[in-house]
């Protein structure tokens, strides 16, 4: 009976492979010692009971009812990454189609305006006049550059570029706009007129100048599209 | 879980309807991991939210197996670091939330499984869930893990371990250690005689 008296006395180890017995995690050789001591050793048995307790107390603890749902409304999800503003799944698919449009409209224009111009006279007018309305602000970022010279194109750029804060201060453009508005006044500049001091008058526009002015903004105007959404696929990809 | 997998492809793909029906399926486990970590349910709830937030973010970053693993393995970070926050900044300690609230909560979440016990053993289950809350949170934060993770939730030893980052060996005799703590805490409270030995039984 020297058994009897290691009561209270398992060791670490014991009380360990105890513990792993109560939650049948043990190899079967080790199981079937443990089960063995078991049935000799009440010291055993006792922690057994202890062990097999303190479980179904544990288990059974209750938990106060959780006190709202977890669900992350959209609202709640922060954003990806940054600045950049969260975008719906289908965002370069409506680029695309958005410089799809664009596209379209450039080709129709183009090829509407190349028609003969034999019985297509008033059309043409009608043609010019919105270009009216774009002339002045062309005219004035040209008369603002100091006396554009025919056949630097760069140049003119330029200085469109550096007198663009002066002309339109309040709003501050990017520089690249003001590039992307310049650009086609003087790339059309050296073909229909001979007079550099004529562009202050918004009267009648040559005819062929104003549409060439819009196709290549129009064309600007997809290829920043197309360029934006390409981005976005990008930095989403990532 | 099957439909954890599916799920979690839809909702890396940005479907959040996806990531919350995961949401739904492991809210009641994560909060009561959360609970049985903090201590007190406001801190629970805080800690909750923030782990599906921080799951929501870092999901391209789950890989492959148990999703509800990788879900309780950020629900116990972020319960540590409440934690060693709380140890930061002492005003804010666990004991004087825990004298502010304890016993109205306990009365008022305390629900019988079976309004057909009799009363005095309603009372002694309550005494002891009581006495347990308060050596489950005598325990250093690993030991109390460990309990929560396989004796409260019932998780086995593998997956206990994969949510702890620990082997399974560790599991094993961390539990142990932490079982053998709270018989010694129970006792020392007066439940350790044989009669209330069998008292915990039920």
């Amino acid at each position: 009976m020297t058994m009897n008296t290691r009561r209270s006395s398992l060791t670490d180890a014991d009380w360990e492979r105890l513990s792993a017995y109560v939650d049948r995690a043990l190899p079967p050789a080790e199981r079937r010692a443990v089960e063995a001591r078991l049935a000799r050793d009440p010291a055993w048995q006792a922690a057994l009971a202890e062990l097999r307790a303190l479980r179904a107390a544990l288990r059974n603890l209750p938990t106060p009812p959780r006190p709202r749902s977890f669900v992350l409304s959209p609202a709640a999800v922060p954003q990806r990454r940054g600045w950049w503003p969260r975008m719906p799944r289908a965002w370069p698919a409506w680029a695309g189609a958005m410089a799809v449009l664009v596209l379209a409209l450039v080709v129709g224009w183009g090829v509407w305006s190349l028609r003969p111009p034999a019985g297509a006279q008033p059309v043409h007018l009608e043609a010019a006049a919105p270009a009216t309305e774009a002339g002045p602000v062309a005219a004035e970022q040209a008369a603002a550059a100091p006396a554009p010279s025919e056949d630097e194109v760069a140049g003119a750029a330029k200085a469109a570029n550096e007198a663009a804060p002066e002309a339109a201060s309040p709003f501050a453009p990017p520089a690249s706009s003001a590039v992307a508005e310049a650009s086609p006044t003087s790339s059309a500049s050296p073909t229909p007129t001979p007079t550099p001091a004529a562009p202050r008058a918004p009267v009648v526009a040559p005819p062929q100048r104003a549409p060439v002015g819009l196709v290549a903004l129009c064309v600007l105007g997809g290829l920043l599209v197309v360029g934006v959404g390409l981005w976005a696929l990008v930095r989403r990809r990532r | 879980m099957h439909d954890d997998e599916a799920w979690v492809a839809a909702a890396r793909r940005g479907d959040l309807d996806a990531f919350n029906r995961l949401v739904l399926r492991y809210q009641d486990q994560a909060y009561r991991v959360a609970y049985h970590l903090l201590g007190d349910p406001d801190s629970a709830a805080d800690a909750t939210q923030e782990a599906f937030l921080k799951a929501y973010r870092a999901l391209s970053r789950f890989r492959r197996g148990s999703f509800r693993a990788w879900l309780l393995r950020i629900v116990t970070n972020t319960c540590y670091d409440m934690l060693r926050r709380r140890r930061r900044r002492p005003q804010v300690s666990l004991d004087a939330s825990l004298e502010d609230g304890r016993p109205g909560e306990a009365s008022a979440w305390w629900r019988d499984p079976n309004p057909a016990h009799d009363p005095a053993h309603y009372v002694e289950r309550r005494a002891l869930a009581a006495a347990l809350e308060t050596c489950l949170e005598a325990l250093p934060p690993d030991f109390r893990a460990v309990a929560v993770l396989v004796d409260v939730e019932g998780l086995d030893y593998p997956t206990a371990g994969q949510v702890l980052g620990i082997p399974v060996g560790t599991v094993k005799s961390r539990l142990a250690r932490a079982r053998r703590r709270l018989r010694d805490c129970l006792r020392r409270a007066g439940w350790g005689t044989p009669a209330s030995a069998s008292a915990l039984k039920e």
